[in-house]
This record gives structure tokens, sequence and C-alpha cells, in this order.
């Protein structure tokens, strides 16, 4: 006990603080400490369901992310089927329509020789129309000077003895 | 009168070469307006065809005319000969409504027709 005197401290005094500490211990145990635990359990709690939800989060977000990246995938892999299916409708449309377009030419130029042909019978037909016209006028002015007087009598006598045996005249 | 009487008429008057004064008198005072109308188509068409055309390219001998003759011996109708060059050689005879032709002309139309109808 020497050394509480020597620290200046009084052994009921000390043994007084030693049960208003427990007391002051007690009551702030029984008033305080429980609430206090309960803030913070709950604290601890959200904490912990922050951490969790964080965790979620992320693994939500990463989730997401790979989804994300699926699904851009995905619509690369479609557009890219989009696009290789439109390149081939577009060939597709591009030969039918170098096709249809040698088909009319084809038709254009088959019409086209048809037409041709058409005309130059045509032609034909009036350069020889033409042709015996021209002839028919030559031939009108080359007739009378033609046979010469004895050959226009045999010609003559030939006619009217054809006109004599037929009996044209009833 | 009916139109083959007139018609009859006709024939008669351009027959017998000469329109009779009573068959001119009977036309001018018995028929009508229409009935002389008729009267006179019909004289000048037996005219008409009381004369045949006799057309050649050259001035026919004695003999070809004879053959001519011969064609018409016996019909009463009148010959007129006349010459037409452009036929060539050959004859061209019109009466009535006929023409036949036997001449170099007609030969090469006839050939130029075919021509064309070939063409």
């Amino acid at each position: 006990m020497e050394f509480l005197k020597e620290l200046g401290l009084e052994k009921y005094l000390l043994i007084a603080q030693i049960v208003n500490f427990l007391i002051l211990f007690f009551i702030l145990k029984a008033l305080f400490y429980k609430p206090l635990k309960k803030v913070l359990d709950e604290r601890k709690e959200r904490i912990i369901k922050g951490i969790a939800d964080a965790e979620a989060a992320r693994e939500l977000r990463e989730r997401t992310a790979k989804e994300k990246d699926g699904i851009i995938r995905t619509a690369r892999a479609e557009m890219l089927a989009m696009i290789e299916d439109s390149r081939k409708a577009a060939e597709e449309i591009k030969n039918k329509i170098v096709d249809d377009a040698k088909l009319e030419s084809e038709q254009m130029v088959n019409d086209a020789k048809a037409q041709a042909q058409e005309e130059m019978k045509k032609m034909e037909k009036e350069i020889k129309k033409m042709s015996l016209d021209i002839s028919q006028k030559i031939i009108q002015n080359v007739i009378p000077a033609l046979l010469d007087e004895p050959e226009k009598d045999i010609v003559l006598k030939r006619a009217v003895k054809k006109l004599e045996e037929k009996n044209i005249y009833e | 009168m009916n139109d083959s009487d007139l018609k009859e008429l006709a024939r008669l008057s351009v027959s017998e070469g000469s329109v009779s004064p009573d068959v001119q008198r009977y036309v001018l005072e018995k028929l009508s307006h229409s009935e002389l109308k008729s009267y006179l188509l019909h004289l000048k068409r037996e005219i008409k065809n009381s004369k045949v055309f006799i057309r050649t390219a050259g001035k026919p001998d004695k003999e070809t005319l004879e053959g001519i003759n011969k064609i018409f011996e016996g019909k009463k109708v009148e010959l007129n000969f006349s010459q037409m060059p452009k036929l060539g050689g050959g004859i061209q005879i019109e009466y009535k409504d006929n023409l036949v032709e036997l001449s170099l002309k007609a030969l090469v139309e006839k050939s130029l027709k075919n021509l064309r109808e070939s063409v």
C-alpha cells in the first residue's frame, strides 16, 4: 500500500473510484453499450451490405461488360452477316440488272436488225418499182422505133391472123 | 314507152344509117322529156357500138386490111382505121366496151405488170 501513498492515492478513494467506475461502467453498459453496439452492428451490416452490393455491382458490371461484349460481337456478326447478305443481294440485283440489260439490248439489236431488214426490203421493193417505172418510160419511148416497117408488118399480120381465128366480134 | 323499147328504137335508128323523118317526128312529138333523154343516150351508145376503132403501128397493106375486114364480115359496123406508132407493132381494136390489143406495147406492159406483181 506504500506505493499507493507514493503515488498520492488514497486507498478508500481509490476503492470509491473503482466502485464509481464500475457503477458508471454498468450504467453505461446498460444505457449506451447496447444501442451503440446495435448502431455499430447496423453500420457493420450496412458496410458489409455495401461491400456485397459493390461486389454485386462489380460482378454485374463485369457481367454487363461481358454481355455488352457478347452483344457487340453478336451485333457485329449480325451486321457482318447483314452486310454479306446485302452484298449478295446487291450482287444478285446487279447481275439481274446486267442480265436484263443484256437481254434488252439483244432484243433491241434484234429489233433494229429486223427493222433494218424490213427497211431494206421496202427500199429494195421501192427501187425495183422505180426501176420498173423508169424501164416502162424508156420502153414506151423505144417501142415505136424498136421494129422497122417490114417487122411491124409481120407482127401485124400475125396479130390479125390470131384475131381471125378467135372471132372476137359478136 | 319503157327503157327497152327506147333502146330498140335507138338500135333500129342506127341500123338504118339515119333517123327517118317519121321517127324524128314521133320522137319529138310523142316522147316526154325524160324518154327523149333516155332515147338520145341509147342512140349515142348505139352509134358508138356501131363503130370499130382499129389502130395499127404502121400502115397496113392490102392483105392485112382484107384480113381485118374478114374479122368483121357480115357485121353492121363501121371500121375506123388509124395509126398509133406507140403500139410498136401489132394491132389494137376498140369496139363497144371492149379493147382487144395484140401489140408490142401491150406485150411489154403485160410483162412489166407481171414484174410489178412479183415485186
